[in-house]
């Protein structure tokens, strides 16, 4: 219950709460105490160092991390979770990839570079929106074909309204 | 002296100027949109002013309400800061004509130099050196191919009223030059109001070095040495410093004579930039003047110990200067960081929210100039600029130590700032050496700083950042169990680039 796997870009971490404020950390042992600032500040002390941290949930396994001025996002599981995880993800990889691209801050669609079934690299630019005064290339995050555009040039976009999909 | 400084401004730069007014007893009046209700200068500032919605054409570009109230108030002087009024002569002249006084140069000046075309005109008949190019705006594609092709690729394509990097693309080949030109066109139209463009030549890894000057209602011309900002992406500075590590002596006599020289050739009064490029050979081109007080004023503040809004304000008084040149000497070395919202990693893209946690460094020769606090919100209607953070010491190299102290003691929660992107820069050998010029942060720089995230910093920082949230989904855990807690509203997911 206690056990944690926690992955960070690409790396994975064990975090094993234990009693008495101490936990295991890839097999080693720290004292620790958490302390809650306000809304999303903690600080946390290891031992005897202290770190400021700011955190916010996005759901129960999902956090996003600031320290440091450093931003990441975490994934904590239990270790079993993580078992069931990696049961799934290697069923999934035979399956068929598809991703949305979501706009990422509310704007206007000036370009569309890309047609319905055109192949893209990862990194290519498929639509230029424009905000904050300047014009902002979005790029499509894996490689694949443009399986479809839910926009067209010209039009006001909200923000998270999903733009187009790689498949 | 004036009464009472409208400040036609928002964010860092209305604070900034707040600040001057109060010291020097005058009344402050910001102007606030509705998504700047919370914002720093808002609070600050002895009166302040609801003035329209957030887009920037209803508020802080909204010209009659913004002069209408200035005379409602009887505010006797406008303090611009920069961008939106700045460098817009129409407005000057609306003032000049409403007998309000404009704290910056005569409407003249800003119309003469902010075509950058003419400008370039002016400047070339006073034996200051310009880029090669043109000085006349293109007219068609058919024309700027013909152009370009005498000038030669790589070239240069910019908005004759630009500024702040946009409206401005570079041109490799004929191949290009269409699509960019249309591009341009539309940036500058945007931007600008105004979609002349022409073209330079391109100027191959340069350093931009920038000459601060003033100039009073008396005759009086005076430069306040260097400013280097080669550390820019997407065309726009995020790292600037005083004085330059490039600059010798015998340069800083020509450049800085250079600088006074376009200044007296357009009677220019108040604070102004002058703007150049310079090459691996320490040959200098002028670039453009920027009619205005400038984002990384602070770094020559740090190193002269003056107050540069106050002379301003003085001098718009019609006061002398209140130096000579032979009073000002370089007094150690200053950097500064732009700390935006940005995804540094994920092409600068721009963020927004709502800032959930707020503290900045402070500390030995530490200076923080920030518009904003816990609360605030960063919109997409302006510049994502949060707050510039100002270090100053005796030698550049610690300098760079306290900067990178310094940038590690800053917290802002809520949304993606490029405070680790500026770390990594400050941090590299490169740019500790001196060895650097515009085009550092290039694709090979962005891929090997991927490449960084295996340094021990980060994992150390990773490794806590694990811990951490494995306490909370634990805490979280135990918490669900006693309660029936509805999940906090998340605010972040929101910002998420999928």
């Amino acid at each position: 219950m206690n056990d944690f796997v926690v992955s960070i870009n690409s790396s994975k971490w064990n975090v094993k709460l234990l009693s008495n404020n101490e936990l295991l950390f890839n097999e080693k042992k720290y004292n620790y105490e958490l302390i809650p600032v306000c809304n999303n500040s903690y600080f946390l002390k290891l031992n005897s160092e202290v770190f400021e941290l700011t955190s916010e949930k996005i759901n129960s396994d999902e956090f996003k991390v600031l320290l440091k001025g450093n931003y990441f996002d975490v994934t904590v599981r239990t270790a079993l979770q993580e078992k069931a995880f990696k049961l799934l993800e290697n069923s999934a990889v035979t399956k068929h990839h598809h991703m949305d691209i979501k706009a990422p801050m509310p704007g206007l669609i000036l370009k569309i570079r890309k047609k319905v079934g055109e192949k893209v690299e990862q990194g290519e630019s498929v639509i230029i929106l424009e905000a904050m005064k300047m014009e902002n290339d979005l790029k499509a995050s894996a490689s694949g074909i443009i399986e479809n555009i839910l926009v067209s040039e010209g039009s006001a976009v909200e923000k998270g309204v999903i733009l187009f999909s790689i498949g | 002296m004036f009464k009472k400084i409208l400040v036609a401004n928002r964010g860092e730069i209305a604070v900034r100027v707040i600040r001057s007014c109060r010291e020097l007893g005058i009344k402050s009046a910001a102007i606030y949109s509705e998504a700047d209700k919370t914002s720093l200068h808002t609070r600050l500032a002895d009166e302040s002013y609801y003035i329209g919605s957030a887009p920037a054409h209803d508020s802080y570009l909204n010209k009659e309400k913004i002069l209408k109230l200035a005379l409602d108030i009887g505010a006797d002087a406008i303090h611009p800061g920069y961008g939106f009024f700045a460098e817009n002569s129409e407005f000057i002249r609306e003032c000049e004509k409403n007998k309000i006084t404009f704290i910056g140069p005569s409407s003249k000046s800003v119309a003469l130099m902010g075509s950058k075309t003419e400008a370039r005109k002016l400047m070339a008949n006073n034996k200051v050196p310009i880029v090669p190019g043109t000085t006349e705006s293109i007219k068609s594609v058919n024309n700027g191919l013909k152009i370009a092709q005498e000038v030669g690729y790589p070239v240069l394509l910019k908005a004759s009223a630009g500024g702040g990097g946009k409206g401005m693309r570079r041109i490799n080949s004929s191949k290009e030059f269409e699509s960019a030109f249309e591009a341009t066109k539309r940036e500058a139209l945007k931007a600008f109001a105004n979609d002349d463009i022409y073209i330079e030549k391109f100027i191959l890894n340069p350093r931009h070095i920038e000459v601060q000057i003033f100039g009073d209602k008396h005759g009086n011309y005076v430069h306040l040495f260097e400013r280097e900002c080669s550390i820019q992406r997407r065309h726009q500075k995020i790292i600037e410093e005083a004085p330059s590590s490039f600059v010798d002596e015998i340069t800083r006599q020509k450049i800085t004579a250079a600088a006074v020289n376009a200044a007296r050739a357009c009677n220019y009064l108040n604070a102004g930039t002058v703007e150049f490029l310079m090459d691996a050979d320490k040959k200098f081109y002028f670039l453009e003047m920027n009619t205005r007080l400038q984002v990384e004023h602070p770094v020559t503040e740090m190193i002269t110990g003056l107050d540069l809004v106050k002379e301003q304000i003085s001098i718009a008084a019609g006061n002398k200067l209140s130096f000579n040149q032979n009073d000002l000497k370089i007094n150690g070395h200053a950097l500064e960081c732009r700390i935006y919202a940005e995804d540094s990693f994920n092409n600068f893209l721009p963020s927004a929210g709502l800032i959930l946690s707020y503290s900045h460094p402070s500390g030995p020769g530490v200076r923080v100039d920030s518009g904003f606090d816990n609360g605030s919100q960063i919109t997409v209607h302006y510049d994502p600029l949060i707050s510039k953070l100002v270090c100053w010491s005796d030698t550049r190299q610690s300098a760079i130590d306290r900067m990178l102290r310094a940038l590690s003691e800053y917290i802002i929660g809520g949304l993606i700032t490029n405070i680790s992107f500026l770390k990594i820069i400050v941090d590299n050998p490169s740019f500790r050496n001196g060895n650097f010029n515009i085009n550092f942060l290039n694709d090979d720089f962005m891929k090997s700083i991927n490449e960084l995230e295996n340094n021990k910093e980060i994992q150390e920082i990773e490794k806590i950042s694990a811990i951490f949230a494995a306490i909370l989904k634990s805490n979280s855990s135990v918490n669900n169990l006693r309660s029936n807690h509805t999940e906090t509203v998340n605010l972040w997911q929101e910002q998420l680039y999928e």
